[in-house]
């Protein structure tokens, strides 16, 4: 599904990712682990395009991901370490501006009931610049349930929720997994690398070190 | 997906509405600044206001424009904008006509004000001097669009816009002075027409080049 080949990245000069190379398969959980700075969340920004890259070439379900017309980036969602969405506007939206973008035409009644499912019924039309990090984390958990996607790249999704938060997050992965989804996770907690990774990769010195 | 992203600025506006408020209080403010610092006759005056008027909306310009990419880097929207599946010239298209709407808006606004608090004469083709001016509007957004573009993901990018955008908008402001001095002192159409040429050629170049290499400029 994803190939990465020989991809580099470096932040005046200091390289931060050194030729890196690895596959993702379909229905695959990869876990990327490492100290901060390591490169993981360096990595998943050019996956999803946001960041450019020094070289290397990256294939996504057949298509050059980097050079590819954006249509080949259409079954790829990321999520980082920020909402990714606008503070003026509300949940409701924010996630119907997201899916539009996304070539989706969602119904307000079903954005309002996957805010329900995740606790954000009461704020839904608040607008977003008043929501903690907790409430931002499940509107992002929210976002990734109502957009099509078969790659999720999503980085720290346990940061900063609640226990209420992170079950639902552990539910919504486990989920995914089951449904056969592609999920690529930057984690920091070894225990939850080995819960939902089928492969941990490790990336020390800009390089992967598979265990 | 072009009006999605339309859509998506002036409704972001409309709830915040950060952008145009800021951009009619620095005007207003530059105006009456005018006004109480020009003891000079209203002959002089007249001669001098095109060039007020254009450099006021300069001024007002790169604040606007820093507001409405301001708006992208907090919570790092920009990033869920660039990376879902569009076509990225479509955000620059976005971002130079809803600048062209506030601005436009704006000028409207402070129109009045300008020429009551200066005391000088309307222009006797206000029609003509309506159209220029959204000809005007459309150039300094297209360059100041581009310009944000490059600068927003510079660390000091309140810093780097006005270096860039100022060189890169002289020709449209000088253009637009000519255009409005003429308008102003009733001068035949055919005596100022380079100058809208000029800001022609220029829409049509920032237009293009914005449009393609906005695919490049938005990664970080």
């Amino acid at each position: 599904m994803l190939s990465v080949s020989h991809l580099s990245k470096s932040f005046n000069r200091r390289p931060v990712l050194a030729d890196i190379t690895f596959e993702i398969a379909t229905g695959e959980t990869v876990v990327f682990m490492g100290k901060n700075g390591a490169g993981k969340s360096t990595l998943l920004r050019i996956l999803a395009r946001i960041m450019a890259c020094d070289k290397g070439e990256v294939s996504f379900q057949n298509h050059d991901l980097l050079k590819g017309a954006p249509t080949t980036r259409k079954d790829l969602l990321y999520l980082g370490h920020a909402s990714g969405m606008y503070s003026a506007l509300s949940a409701v939206d924010n996630l119907s501006l997201a899916l539009r973008l996304r070539g989706m035409r969602t119904s307000k009644e079903m954005i309002i009931e996957a805010l329900t499912h995740y606790g954000l019924f009461d704020q839904k039309d608040d607008p977003i610049a008043i929501y903690s990090q907790g409430m931002l984390q499940r509107l992002k958990l929210t976002y990734a349930e109502l957009a099509e996607w078969t790659l999720l790249l999503m980085d720290e999704p346990f940061s900063g929720l609640d226990d209420d938060g992170a079950k639902l997050m552990h539910d919504a992965i486990l989920q995914w997994k089951s449904e056969a989804q592609s999920l690529c996770l930057v984690l920091h907690d070894e225990a939850k690398g080995k819960l939902y990774g089928d492969r941990i990769l490790r990336i020390e010195n800009g390089q992967i070190q598979e265990p | 997906m072009f009006l999605v992203l339309l859509k998506k600025e002036l409704y972001n506006e409309f709830r915040s509405r950060e952008l145009i408020l800021s951009m009619l209080v620095f005007g207003l403010s530059i105006i009456l600044a005018y006004a109480f610092t020009s003891d000079v006759s209203r002959v002089i005056v007249a001669n001098y206001a095109p060039g007020m008027f254009w450099a006021m909306i300069l001024f007002v310009t790169v604040l606007g424009i820093h507001r409405s990419f301001s708006y992208e880097k907090e919570m790092d929207a920009f990033s869920m904008l660039i990376a879902a599946p569009i076509d990225r010239g479509l955000i620059y298209l976005s971002k130079w006509i809803s600048g062209f709407i506030f601005l436009t808006v704006m000028e409207l606004i402070v129109t009045i004000p300008f020429f009551k608090f200066l005391l000088i004469d309307f222009p006797p083709n206000p029609l003509m001097a309506l159209g220029t001016a959204l000809f005007i509007n459309l150039a300094i957004m297209a360059v100041a669009s581009l310009v944000s573009g490059v600068a927003m993901r510079a660390r000091l990018s309140e810093v780097l816009l006005p270096v860039l955008m100022f060189p890169l908008v002289s020709p449209v402001i000088i253009a637009a002075t000519k255009i409005s001095g003429g308008i102003m002192a009733g001068d035949h159409y055919q005596l100022w027409q380079i100058w809208l040429l000029i800001i022609g050629s220029i829409i049509v170049i920032f237009g293009l080049v914005g449009y393609t290499l906005f695919d490049f400029i938005t990664e970080e």
